[in-house]
């Protein structure tokens, strides 16, 4: 049996997301997603489709697997891969990556990123034989919308968009790629609120609005208790937001604010581990 | 009779659910992503709601907190449907205030456990 490997750009977004969707039936966190979904991820997170590759069988041109290159400055990253349950072990994954690895080298990336399950094993096996390390240990949290039973303490200011982008310019340490100021400055919605305490503890969040949920949290602590900025900041965004659901993807295991989440009625719905390829020639 | 409303986005998984409830004699409605999922429960008014978590236009938490909010589906019980591990999936059903989880892959035998729980044929 034959592949060939197409560029994702050869196709439609309707396509392409009926492709991807294909391959997610059997995963334990299958994140499917509908055209309007993947068109808004493909934009914000900088997907190079002229780099995603496409596999399908050489003679029947039936689909078997996808994937998607972010492209930012000299990193790339990996994501949406998946192969369709029936072409699996047929050699469909090894040619995605090799795609991915042909694709950094010809633009000159210096490393690769990319996100999995923790509890995949397997695909972390098969990455690390890749040459990719693991790096970090990243948190998904969630929370239904629940009015918070007491009010913030502080001085709460808004940060408008031009605000909260200046402010994540400034964040002393590293970001995941869609937590990126990269990823901020491409989605639409983006703000976020800095506070001041009483004790001189002060800090902001910022944080995506969409349609429907609050998403992609970041906090910086500038000057005293981490926690306690955190709480207050979040007892705010709750009242604002009472009736949002919110999800905080990609908090690392170590973010010393990760307590205060867990006040507010966060809780962990999965865990992902951060693995990076590094290119020495 | 009882009218079953299932959202899921894939069909194979809606075929089976079909199999099970039609050969009890219960009315099916399928609605395979959100936004047609919440048109269809306040149409039809269903008895119970069977709610795949992973939907592609909104997932199915978002989702239950839309139903939760409309005053002619709030007390309809909420059955998810997942393959998350059990401790995320009560959880989910704790925070979100549902009725239940149904673990995929599909188990006919818990699967009627729980609808017989919720439901009246």
């Amino acid at each position: 049996m034959g592949l060939k490997i197409l560029s994702a750009s050869q196709f439609t977004i309707e396509e392409l997301t009926d492709f991807y969707n294909q391959t997610r039936v059997d995963y334990l966190v299958p994140m499917p997603m509908s055209v309007d979904v993947m068109a808004e991820y493909i934009h914000d997170f900088d997907v190079d489709l002229e780099l995603s590759p496409i596999i399908q069988d050489e003679d029947t041109s039936e689909f078997f697997g996808i994937g998607m290159l972010g492209v930012r400055g000299d990193s790339t990253w990996i994501t949406r891969l998946g192969v369709t349950t029936a072409s699996r072990r047929k050699g469909a994954g090894a040619a995605i990556m090799n795609a991915f690895f042909d694709a950094s080298k010809k633009i000159g990336a210096k490393r690769t990123i990319l996100e999995v399950i923790k509890n995949n094993v397997p695909a972390q096996t098969l990455f690390e034989r890749n040459g990719f390390k693991k790096t970090k240990e990243l948190l998904v949290l969630r929370r239904a919308p629940i009015r918070p039973p007491l009010s913030p303490e502080g001085e709460i200011t808004w940060l408008y968009r031009k605000d909260a982008l200046a402010a994540l310019r400034s964040y002393p340490h590293p970001l995941t790629w869609i937590n990126a100021l990269e990823s901020m400055e491409n989605a639409s919605m983006f703000q976020g609120f800095y506070i001041k305490l009483k004790d001189g503890t002060r800090g902001w969040l910022v944080y995506r609005h969409k349609k429907q949920s609050i998403t992609h949290f970041e906090f910086h602590t500038e000057y005293g208790n981490p926690v306690k900025m955190a709480r207050n900041i979040l007892l705010y965004l709750h009242l604002q937001y009472h009736r949002m659901d919110s999800y905080s993807e990609n908090l690392f295991a170590d973010d010393p604010h990760l307590p205060a989440f867990f006040d507010l009625g966060y809780f962990e719905a999965f865990r992902r581990i951060e693995m990076v390829k590094e290119y020495t020639d | 009779m009882a009218k079953i409303l299932l959202i899921e986005d894939i069909a194979d998984n809606a075929s089976l659910v079909k199999r099970a409830v039609k050969a009890k004699g219960f009315d099916f409605i399928w609605a395979k992503n959100a936004t047609e999922g919440i048109k269809i429960a306040l149409e039809e008014i269903p008895d119970i709601i069977l709610l795949d978590l992973g939907l592609p236009d909104v997932d199915g938490q978002t989702l239950s907190t839309w139903i939760r909010e409309e005053k002619t589906l709030w007390e309809i019980p909420i059955i998810v449907m997942t393959a998350w591990p059990e401790a995320t999936a009560q959880q989910t059903v704790k925070a979100y205030q549902l009725d239940g989880y149904l673990s995929k892959p599909f188990n006919l035998k818990k699967f009627w456990e729980i609808i017989d729980t919720h439901v009246k044929a």
